[in-house]
Formats: structure tokens, C-alpha cells, sequence
């Protein structure tokens, strides 16, 4: 279940209360994605929470609160100067997370090691593509750029990706 | 292999096989959000300072390449970079002089004339001028010396779920106090913390992403008013003649703390609802009140959080996702750096 729904009447708006309890597994699966890390996902989902607080009568009033959530997601991450977890010293009795547990049939997940190897905006466009499914109007208009940036955008990221499994197949 | 379709079966593979935690209290997110109406903590502290220390130390480990042997230029990062008896740690070695030291060390810091090293084996040892003063035995988690060096303090593990925080003043060689503290490791996950201690002997330490605030002889730790995850450092009011340790950051280099002031030069208590519009930034030395000075916001811009990106420039956000400013202590001048961040 992608963060997206479709426009829905103003009887279905929901309280805040009500948009944490229902979209909370959306929204942290796409961040998840994102961040290619648990720990980073639950920290972007929840920032994106209370920032949607803080912009609450417009989310409640937006044609698709998904939608605007998702600009507020995309945009913190994409804003996010240093990666969530380092952004001051802190110190672990256990050694950190060094990868994402992937569910099983992780072996057979190709492209995602490789996924999570690209720059944050072309992840968001790959994500916001081939993830929420939403075309390259919808992508430009989250993360506020030109729909001909996120073709190229998109492009180069796809173009990485097919370097990388050639790459590795050509080593195997 | 077609690479789109695949990108979209993983996706599903992965979205749909996540283990998702427990949504968070709807409550506790309204209780963050409302603190960031006030300050926000978007801005991180310290970023270019840390990527400017890491860029100090690969070049100076980077120029070790193809010499193991070789004593390493210290690559601390502070004044004293090149001052002779300043220890540093260059493969899990503790230097003195550029020369090597018995044992194997995690970690060197070193302030004013005194240095700690915890040692892999969780032992540690206090040297001043590089020479030994001070043994700390035991299993320690993490040791820290105050900003000019006078006051050192360490968590040290006493059980699976115990430990104990201890301040002390190197340079009267006599203990200031020592505090229980519940090291229960998180029910997913490891345990964090972090510590940090003033000249004051003031001890902040955090534990799982719960700052606490210890002075010494002064009763029980108090919370103080960080959020969980927003690792700004802050400062001793005593050391700035102020009234509220919550508000005042300091620089990456600790030469400076910042607060924000409202029209009339007064610090606002943070968690205030109707606190009052914030439109200074008021920048002092610590213990010197005749350095204190205050850069005026832009207009309308009304601050709500401060933050240091690097040991002249200060970035201002401003309430409600507003613009981002930045403001340079060595001009007193106040910019835009990033526009509304609200969507």
C-alpha cells in the first residue's frame, strides 16, 4: 500500500489522530524506501508527521492529503543536510545498523542493494516512479522541479542501475 | 533484465515484507510539533564543522598511506593542532609528542592542558601536558572533558542494565559526584548515549534519546528541553549570566554560545505558548559579558530556533516553516539561506 489515495470528499476528512493511526504503514514503508534504513524511515516518517501538524489545516484541506504529505516527505528528505542517524556524535553499546534487514527472498532482490547506492534525489524519483507509481507531472510537482528534470533525473538513475547489474554480472 | 518492471516488483517485495513498528502516539507528535512552532529541529548542529574535521582527517590519514610506520601529524582538529604534547589517536594508537604510547586506544580528546583516552578495553586515562595523572579502571562507555579541560566526566557499564556517570574536576585531582543511571537497552534496538560536561562540572547526558541535566550536589538529574534526536549542544547558563540553559547553543568550537532574544534583549523561556516574538540572536563569550552583542532578524522574520553551522555563522529558523536565515557573528548580518521549507 503506496501513500497515495485518491481525492476524497470533505465528509471523509480526517482528524490528525485519525490520518497517524490509518497512514502511519504507508508512510513509513516509503520512507523506508527512501532511507533504505529502519531506523532512518521512523525517524523521516514521524518529522513528517509533525510537520503536517504544523501545516494541518492545509493538509485537511488539500484535494489529496496524501499528496501533500508526500511533498512534506520528499522534501525532508531531500533536506536533510547530513544522514538522520549521524547528525550529532552518538554513541552505541552495540554495533549500529549496518544494513537493512530485507524480508525474505532478499537474494533475489537485484537492484535494490543499488537502489539504495544513488544520490537521495534520483532515489526520490525512482521511488515516487516505479513506487507510488505516480507520473513524472505528479513527481515534478512533489519535488518541486520541471518535469524535464525528473526525465533526465529519472534517466540517469536507470542508466546507473543497468551499469551497476551489468557490472555485476559481468564480475560473476 | 527489464529494469523498470523489476524496480517494481522489489518495491512490492520489500513495502509489502516490511516489518513496521507501532505508529507513534498521535499525542506525543503534537506535543513535538507545538515545542516546534517555537524551535524547530529541522536545523542540525554542526554539519560543515564535522565535515570539515572528517575532510582534515582523511587528508592527514590519506597522507599516511604507504607509511604505517610513520608517526602521523596529529589530526586534531582545534587550535593547538601542531602544539607539541597535544595527544592524538592514529590507528588505535595514543601519540604524545609523535610518539607512540603502550596500548590500544578507541578514542582521544583532548581540551586546555589535559587529555582523556578511553582504551578498547573500556579502561581510561586522564593525562595533563601528555603525561599520565590519572587511571580510570573499569568498563567505560564514554569519556568527556569540559570545554577549557578543568572537569571530566564518564559513564562507566556497572551491569546488564546499570551504570554510573561520574564528574570530576582533573584539575583539584578530586571526584564531584557520581549518579546511578538506568542503561536499559532499547526493546528494538541497542542503547544510545551520548555526554557532554561544562566547565561548571554540569553534566548532560542523554540515554536513549532522553537528555537529562546533572549538576552535582545539586539533587536529582532534571529533563531538559531537547527533543529526542536533536543533538544541539548546549551551554551552561552560568557561564553566560542567563536564566535558561535550554536556549543557549554553543558554537562548534564552544568560543560561543547563541540564544535567541525577544525586542527587548530578554531570553524567552522555551516551551512557552504565548512566548513573545524572537527577533535578536544575542551571542556571547562564555564568562565574558562584555562580548555579548545581539544581531537584529530580519523584519517579520520571528525565530525560533538556533543552530550553529559552523564557528561564525548561525542559521535562524524562523516559526512556522518560514524562511531559513543566516546570520555571521563576525558581520552581524542576517540572510536568507533557505527559502519556506513548508511545502
Amino acid at each position: 500500500m503506496a501513500l497515495r489515495s485518491a481525492t476524497r470528499p470533505d465528509s471523509a476528512t480526517p482528524t490528525y489522530e485519525e490520518y497517524v493511526g490509518t497512514r502511519w504503514i504507508a508512510l513509513y514503508r516509503t520512507a523506508y524506501l527512501l532511507t533504505g534504513s529502519h531506523a532512518d524511515a521512523e525517524d523521516l516518517a514521524q518529522a513528517t508527521l509533525v510537520k503536517a501538524y504544523l501545516s494541518w489545516s492545509k493538509v485537511s484541506a488539500a484535494s489529496s492529503p496524501d499528496a501533500y504529505v508526500r511533498r512534506i516527505l520528499s522534501n525532508a528528505f531531500l533536506s536533510s543536510r547530513r544522514p538522520l542517524r549521524v547528525a550529532r556524535e552518538r554513541l552505541v553499546e552495540a554495533p549500529p545498523e549496518v544494513a537493512a534487514v530485507a524480508p525474505d527472498g532478499d537474494d533475489r532482490l537485484v537492484l535494490w542493494p543499488h537502489v539504495r547506492e544513488l544520490p537521495p534525489r534520483q532515489r526520490a524519483v525512482i521511488v515516487l516512479r516505479y513506487y507510488e507509481d505516480l507520473s513524472e507531472h505528479e513527481i515534478a510537482d512533489v519535488l518541486g522541479c520541471s518535469p524535464g528534470t525528473v526525465k533526465s533525473t529519472a534517466s540517469d538513475a536507470l542508466s546507473a542501475l543497468r551499469r551497476q547489474i551489468a557490472a555485476t554480472e559481468g564480475t560473476s | 533484465m527489464n529494469v523498470e518492471q523489476t524496480l517494481i516488483d522489489e518495491f512490492r517485495v520489500l513495502a509489502d515484507g516490511t516489518e513496521v513498528p507501532p505508529p507513534p502516539d498521535a499525542a506525543d507528535l503534537v506535543r513535538t510539533a507545538e515545542r516546534d512552532r517555537r524551535r524547530s529541529s529541522t536545523v542540525r548542529l554542526g554539519g560543515t564543522a564535522l565535515v570539515a574535521a572528517a575532510v582534515v582527517a582523511a587528508i592527514v590519514l590519506g597522507s599516511q598511506v604507504g607509511k604505517p610506520d610513520a608517526a602521523p601529524r596529529p589530526a586534531h582538529p582545534s587550535p593547538s593542532f601542531d602544539a607539541p604534547g597535544v595527544p592524538y589517536l592514529y590507528k588505535q594508537r595514543l601519540y604524545v609528542d609523535h610518539e607512540p604510547r603502550p596500548g590500544s586506544w578507541f578514542e582521544v580528546r583532548s581540551a586546555g592542558r589535559f587529555t582523556v583516552a578511553l582504551g578498547t578495553d573500556g579502561t581510561a586515562v586522564i593525562l595533563r601536558d601528555g603525561e599520565l595523572v590519572q587511571r580510570i579502571p573499569g568498563r567505560l562507555l564514554v569519556v568527556r572533558l569540559s570545554r577549557d579541560g578543568s572537569k571530566a566526566a564518564w559513564i562507566e557499564k556497572t551491569g546488564s542494565r546499570s551504570g554510573m556517570l561520574v564528574v570530576r574536576d582533573v584539575v583539584r585531582s578530586r571526584e564531584i559526584g557520581r549518579l546511578p543511571l538506568d542503561m536499559t537497552p532499547r526493546k528494538h534496538g541497542g542503547l544510545e548515549f551520548s555526554l557532554t560536561v561544562t566547565d561548571a562540572g554540569v553534566a548532560f547526558y542523554d540515554i536513549n534519546g532522553v537528555e537529562w541535566r546533572w549538576r552535582p550536589r545539586h539533587g536529582a538529574p532534571t529533563r531538559t528541553d531537547r527533543e529526542p534526536n536533536d543533538w544541539t549542544s548546549y551551554a551552561d547558563p552560568a557561564d553566560f549570566d542567563v536564566d535558561v540553559h535550554t536556549s543557549i547553543r554553543w558554537s562548534p568550537d564552544h568560543l560561543w554560545g547563541a540564544w535567541l532574544t525577544d525586542r527587548h534583549g530578554q531570553v524567552v523561556e522555551p516551551g512557552q505558548h504565548d512566548s513573545p516574538v524572537q527577533d535578536g540572536i544575542t551571542v556571547q563569550k562564555p564568562n565574558d559579558p562584555g562580548s555579548r552583542f545581539t544581531i537584529a532578524l530580519p523584519d517579520g522574520a520571528d525565530g525560533s530556533f538556533v543552530s550553529w553551522d559552523s564557528p561564525t555563522v548561525i542559521w535562524v529558523q524562523v516559526r512556522d516553516g518560514g524562511d531559513m536565515f543566516a546570520c555571521d557573528i563576525t558581520t552581524k548580518e542576517c540572510h536568507v539561506a533557505k527559502r519556506d521549507l513548508s511545502p
